[in-house]
């Protein structure tokens, strides 16, 4: 952490780079920074390594399925999996109503990643922004934003969602205001403290000193310093909102039921738990096996970047 | 590293401990369990018959008055504790209970002799001032506490209920009822005395009726717990064994999930659940710890169509939605062969069920042509389900997809999707309507007549609603027979539905379960049942 202040102190001072190249090679050299350090760390490396699999899978997901995952054929319902006593044509078998679960799991994670993605990187744009305006200035606009916060965070978090999700329907973009409305409300805060410690330090006052202005200051001299901390945070909640969208399918308040879901495999398999229990079960285990690297990776580079945040 | 090892050494403990308790646990909890048995046994040699839990598929019944609810939950719970003037075999004939006899004094007139020595449990004798009682809380407005009974719709032209001595009541209609005696299988008689003294909510802590078993305890959403009545009168007579029932205790658990219940069944926790779901039919009759029972449903299964709403108000839409579902390969394989194809409307087994239909053939290709003759073009619907059936919602918006019709499917609550479909708003929906009086005047009437209180397809032919109108005030069987007859003939060609299937109902039981089957009416009466050693 040290060294990277102090990398970007000295690079302010560089007047003959062009401001954005400055801050694109600023970001460059802390991914990569990250990067050598996570090897050190290995099981944030391997839930690395899953994510990125998973991302494929999501991406490539029309050229790795046997089937159209909508396409049933009843007369092959309920069919076991390879390891017991399936056979290949659907190598995770089928579901209640003859559809092909391993076409249908690799579209789930289409769902999943990009509910979780979009809710966080919006959780992120507008939680930081407001986070630092109210931060930066701290005047009757942080008073009024966070108690605001302050109410939205008295609500469980779920309720919320399924209240909202009650109210609006089913629906891909109404899933992802549901989470939003609320879940911008961590990084707000989290953005808003840190943006109260460091406007205070030296380099602001440098900043400040040499005549630049205040939006100047808050986009390339304070946010490149607690830009770690907005990432491990966003890590951590991506799992959350992950399992958050996965309950919600799974109540039916979630993705509308053509498109194929984690949460609403879960809940399709639930009344076969007794006679077809994969249904349910490898939804779920793609569920937690995703989650977990997530979280893998989210621990590991909290230790890298912010051992602050640390709990032990 | 010496912290470290410290630190196994914890952990050591702890799990040893952990298993300590768990074994510890274990131990104590068989014992406990051996010596409840034993404690039962001695019960059981005292003062024999045994308990029998039987699961309902249901979160909650609906309350303790027999006037006051329409769910067969509910009945099958107060059909136990309460007696009617007539009720059904298992086979679903109509056979005298309370009452002796009965006679038609004219086609709008009705006397029933009651039986004599019957009492309640709280020791009062029952008479015909009871039955007037019961009956005018039902049939007056307004007769439970300024509320009027749920129960009324059941009894349609009733309009008054006369005793003409101590043992004898005298109905008398406001026109010709047909199905009366079926009508009266679910209504149930309670004292009048009784709850004239202790009012209504008292009635409801402790229930009184004449029934085999009396009320001991119970919690709607819960359990509810009775116990022999020694002084039963012994039931109806064409019902053998008569007399005292066998069993000790009947208690009736609330298990919503189904398999729940069919855990719930497998070790032993319950000995009898309904609704066994089809996968696992199969399954429970390998165990043979477990007898399956099949009975003939009494439930028609329909997809029903929005009459009014263009498309579908054309009978070639309607005609080519019925050519398009394959309806033999759902009952094949989502319903493993429990359920019966229906060609028209009714029940095949009902009284005048028209025996020469044809189910609509299988036919996307003539399903195809029919639209194309109707003019559809890009035709979008959405079917709504309740979520017991969506995977057959599933299976038909596939079937629809084959035939060009871009189909989804929508979950609702009933409750819901009840008012939903009387909106006229939804499109296509699955439904189910009971028809256990297993006559079209309860089936046909409500869901097929205009404005009948269950037509959610909106169908409207007056000339159906002429002969279901005739038909209601014939008394001559064969008379009313032809009429309904016609009435399904036309009902079949406008096709207001795509005809369905009726399920055959399939309930399990622990094997020591004896003298039970199921009913056609899904009712569990636990009078003759016993529980063997």
């Amino acid at each position: 952490m040290a060294r990277l202040q102090e990398k970007v102190l000295t690079s302010n001072f560089n007047f003959k780079e062009s401001p954005f190249k400055i801050k694109y090679r600023k970001y460059l050299h802390a991914a990569v920074d990250i990067l050598s350090r996570l090897k050190k760390y290995p099981l944030a490396f391997v839930g690395l390594i899953v994510l990125v699999v998973y991302f494929l899978m999501a991406v490539f997901a029309p050229f790795l399925c046997p089937h159209d995952p909508a396409e049933s054929n009843i007369s092959i319902r309920l069919k076991p999996p390879i390891f017991l006593g399936g056979d290949w044509s659907n190598p995770l078998g089928t579901d209640s109503i003859g559809r092909d679960l391993l076409s249908r799991i690799i579209y789930g994670s289409r769902v999943s990643l990009l509910i979780g993605v979009i809710t966080v990187s919006i959780s992120v744009v507008v939680g930081s922004s407001l986070g630092a305006v109210a931060g930066y200035f701290h005047g009757r606009f942080d008073a009024l934003l966070s108690r605001l916060a302050d109410l939205l965070l008295a609500f469980p978090f779920l309720i919320f969602t399924i209240g909202a999700m009650a109210f609006m329907g089913p629906g891909f973009w109404n899933l992802i205001i549901a989470l939003s409305f609320k879940s911008w409300v961590e990084f707000y805060r989290l953005v808003r403290g840190e943006m109260l410690s460091e406007k205070n330090k030296e380099y602001v006052e440098a900043a400040k000193a040499l005549g630049q202005n205040d939006f100047t200051i808050i986009l390339s001299e304070i946010m490149p310093n607690i830009f770690h901390s907005i990432l491990v945070l966003a890590t951590l909640r991506l799992g959350y909102l992950i399992v958050a969208e996965a309950s919600l399918s799974f109540l039916g308040l979630g993705v509308p039921p053509e498109i194929p879901a984690w949460g609403s495999m879960i809940q399709s398999g639930k009344n076969h738990m007794m006679n077809a229990f994969w249904i349910s079960t490898l939804p779920g285990m793609a569920l937690v096996v995703l989650v977990l690297s997530i979280n893998l990776l989210g621990e590991g580079l909290r230790d890298i970047l912010d051992p602050r945040l640390r709990i032990d | 590293m010496k912290k470290r090892d410290v630190s196994w050494v914890v952990v050591l403990i702890v799990l040893l401990m952990f298993s300590l308790v768990l074994v510890g646990g274990c131990g104590s909890k068989q014992e406990k369990s051996a010596q409840d048995s034993s404690e039962h046994k001695e019960v059981m040699v005292e003062e024999g018959g045994g308990t029998i839990v039987i699961a309902l598929n249901t979160d909650s019944i609906v309350t303790f008055d027999p006037a006051n609810y329409r769910d067969r939950e509910t009945e099958t719970i107060l059909r136990n504790m309460f007696d009617g003037l007539v009720t059904r075999s298992p086979d679903g004939k109509v056979v005298p209970q309370i009452a002796e006899s009965w006679k038609a004094l004219s086609p709008t007139e009705w006397e029933f002799k009651i039986r004599k020595g019957i009492v309640f449990h709280n020791g009062e004798v029952l008479t015909a001032e009871d039955i007037v009682f019961t009956f005018n809380r039902i049939i007056k407005e307004g007769a439970i506490n300024g509320q009027t009974a749920a129960r009324k719709g059941l009894l349609g032209p009733i309009e008054q209920v006369e005793a003409t001595d101590e043992y004898t009541v005298v109905f008398k209609l406001k026109e010709p009822f047909p199905v009366i005696l079926q009508a009266l299988c679910h209504q149930q008689i309670i004292p009048k005395d009784y709850y004239e003294e202790v009012g209504l909510e008292r009635f409801l802590e402790k229930p009184v009726g004449c029934g085999p078993f009396k009320f001991v305890e119970g919690k709607l959403d819960d359990k509810v717990i009775m116990e022999r009545f020694d002084d039963y009168y012994g039931g109806s007579p064409e019902i053998p064994p008569v007399g005292p029932p066998k069993l000790k205790r009947v208690i009736f658990r609330m298990i919503p999930e189904l398999s729940t219940a069919v855990a719930a069944l497998k070790t032993g926790e319950v000995n009898i659940i309904q609704r066994v779901p089809e996968d696992m039919i199969e399954d429970l009759k390998q165990d043979e710890s477990i007898q399956v029972k099949e009975a003939k449903g009494t439930r028609v299964y329909a997809i029903e169509i929005n009459n009014k709403m263009p498309p579908f108000d054309n009978p070639k839409v309607r005609k080519a939605l019925n050519h398009a579902i394959d309806m033999d390969k759902i009952i094949k394989e989502l319903y493993k062969g429990y359920a019966v194809r229906l060609p028209g409307p009714m029940l095949p087994y009902a009284f005048a069920a028209h025996p020469n239909l044809e189910p609509y053939e299988y036919n996307p290709e003539k399903a195809k042509q029919l639209l194309q003759e109707a003019g559809v073009k890009d035709l979008k619907v959405v079917i709504d389900t309740e979520p017991f059936r969506e995977e057959e919602a599933l299976v038909i918006a596939e079937m629809l997809k084959d035939v060009g019709i871009d189909a989804s499917v929508r979950k609702w609550e009933w409750s819901v999707l009840k008012a939903k479909m009387k909106e006229g708003s939804r499109q296509i929906y699955l439904t189910d309507w009971g028809n256990a009086y297993l006559d079209p005047f309860d089936f046909l009437n409500p869901k097929l007549k205009t404005g009948g209180r269950g037509n959610y397809s909106f169908y409207s032919n007056p000339e159906v609603d002429e002969l279901l109108e005739k038909a209601g005030k014939e008394v001559n069987d064969e008379k009313r027979k032809e009429l309904y007859y016609r009435a399904q003939e036309i009902i079949y060609n406008d096709a207001p539905w795509i005809f369905g299937y009726a399920k055959i109902s399939v309930e399990a039981a622990t094997s020591n379960v004896k003298n039970w089957r199921p009913s056609m009416d899904s009712r569990e009466n636990m009078h003759d049942v016993y529980i063997e050693e």
